[in-house]
């Protein structure tokens, strides 16, 4: 009797442990941006609550601030290059390099657009519209000057956290560019979140970015640093003067 | 050096001390942000506990949405008497109720996805394919259990919740826990030898 007994706990005990290998898929990365879009919106009503009209009022306005008039232009110029691009193909008597040339002047537009919409989209009130402007910049192959400053005000300046460690994966992407790591290595000194502390010091570990030894150093000098950050930061430094 | 001024410091380190419990009395108290932070806490656990219970990706993520919507309209009825968690999973498990009165039969659908990147390295190519299958075998075995079973075997395997907390979120004595774990692990192991033999 024992025997079964002994056999049945080995038994689960095989079915426990093959468990190990069945994991839950991870969750899309947007995730968090809904989450942050929903309670911006919960926290809307709960101010307007109180009058039916202005309930009504402001349902119709979040129409307009989840789809900004920047968002429609760029719908706008969308259509306008597929149209366009439709006719050129269509257009039998024309030359080839024209053509090239035309799509290549509205692919330019496009891409003005989209730097104009994220510049733009990244001063709106609402912390989702932010960090739907931080996630077009993913769309980007380079980023150019304009839009590195609007994302590297953004790390320094915004409000809300979640902006800002999106921010700091938005521009770790674009490491390659000098500007980028002078900037995110000024930025250092300048984060009061132990989230964002340690995600900078990751990424400058990441990046073997030895230039941000002396930043790291001087948030060390903080005394209210919280404790398991200035173990990070002090481990961090240890591995890029290595 | 940009100089942090005092207030912020103390924001800095009155944040990261707060425990979940304190999150959730400021957010009743209407500070509604801090949500944000219970969010990234806990949104990847609650979402593994939905996805084991359901195998429906998108419908995970739906239902995590909708418990943390839940926590924000009915804060007030937080008392932090018990442990966050505790509350948190009561909330979920209703709002898993509703899924399942809205999608009956259970969803069968995502079934192998994220399941098998956990191939032990150094066996060989037949002793991984065996394992893989025997995996699948046991997920679908999962999946033909019965809620209640499927339910305390995700808190106790995947959720790597204690006894005792999944007694306190399923209201039932420690002692019950541990009975119905057992059960349920014999449950699943009838179910995947059956499976095998067929």
């Amino acid at each position: 009797m024992s025997g079964e007994k002994e056999k049945e706990e080995l038994e689960n005990q095989q079915i426990w442990n093959l468990l190990d290998g069945i994991k839950a898929p991870e969750p899309e990365s947007n995730m968090e941006m809904r989450f942050q879009g929903m309670l911006d919106h919960y926290k809307q009503a709960e101010l307007d609550k109180g009058s039916y009209w202005k309930d009504l009022w402001s349902s119709m306005m979040l129409l307009f601030t989840v789809r900004p008039q920047v968002q429609f232009a760029y719908s706008l110029v969308l259509i306008a290059l597929s149209l366009s691009a439709g006719y050129l193909l269509n257009k039998k008597e024309s030359v080839k390099t024209d053509q090239t040339e035309q799509l290549s002047a509205l692919a330019t537009e496009v891409k003005e657009m989209r730097k104009m919409m994220v510049v733009s989209l990244l001063e709106n009130p609402s912390a989702s519209e932010r960090l739907r402007a931080v996630n077009y910049t993913g769309e980007m192959q380079r980023a150019d000057q304009q839009v590195i400053a609007a994302l590297l005000t953004t790390l320094n300046e915004d409000q809300n956290v979640n902006v800002r460690l999106v921010t700091l994966d938005a521009l770790a992407k674009f490491s390659d560019q000098p500007e980028v790591r002078a900037g995110l290595v000024s930025s250092i000194a300048r984060q009061d979140s132990p989230l964002l502390q340690v995600a900078i010091a990751n990424l400058m570990l990441k990046l073997q970015e030895k230039g941000s030894v002396a930043s790291l150093k001087a948030l060390l000098k903080q005394q209210e640093l919280n404790d398991a950050v200035r173990t990070k930061i002090e481990h961090t430094i240890d591995k890029l003067i290595i | 050096m940009v100089e942090v001024s005092p207030h912020i410091k103390q924001k800095q380190k009155h944040l990261t001390d707060l425990n979940d419990n304190q999150l959730m009395q400021l957010v009743k108290a209407g500070d509604l942000d801090k949500m944000s932070l219970l969010f990234r806490r806990h949104h990847r656990s609650l979402y593994g506990f939905l996805y084991h219970m359901t195998h429906d990706k998108a419908g995970s993520e739906d239902m995590v949405q909708n418990i943390f919507y839940r926590m924000l309209k009915y804060r007030s009825s937080y008392t932090g008497a018990g442990a966050f968690q505790t509350w948190m999973f009561h909330i979920a498990r209703n709002v898993l109720k509703d899924h399942y009165k809205k999608r009956q039969p259970v969803a069968v659908s995502d079934k192998m996805d994220g399941m098998t990147e956990n191939l032990t390295d150094g066996l060989t190519v037949i002793d991984q394919l065996e394992k893989k299958q025997d995996q699948q075998q046991l997920h679908q075995a999962m999946e033909l259990l019965k809620v209640e079973d499927r339910e305390i075997l995700t808190l106790s395997k995947f959720q790597e919740l204690k006894y005792q907390e999944i007694a306190e979120i399923l209201d039932i004595s420690e002692g019950t826990v541990k009975v119905r774990v057992h059960r349920a692990l014999n449950e699943l192991k009838n179910i995947y030898q059956k499976n095998r033999l067929l």
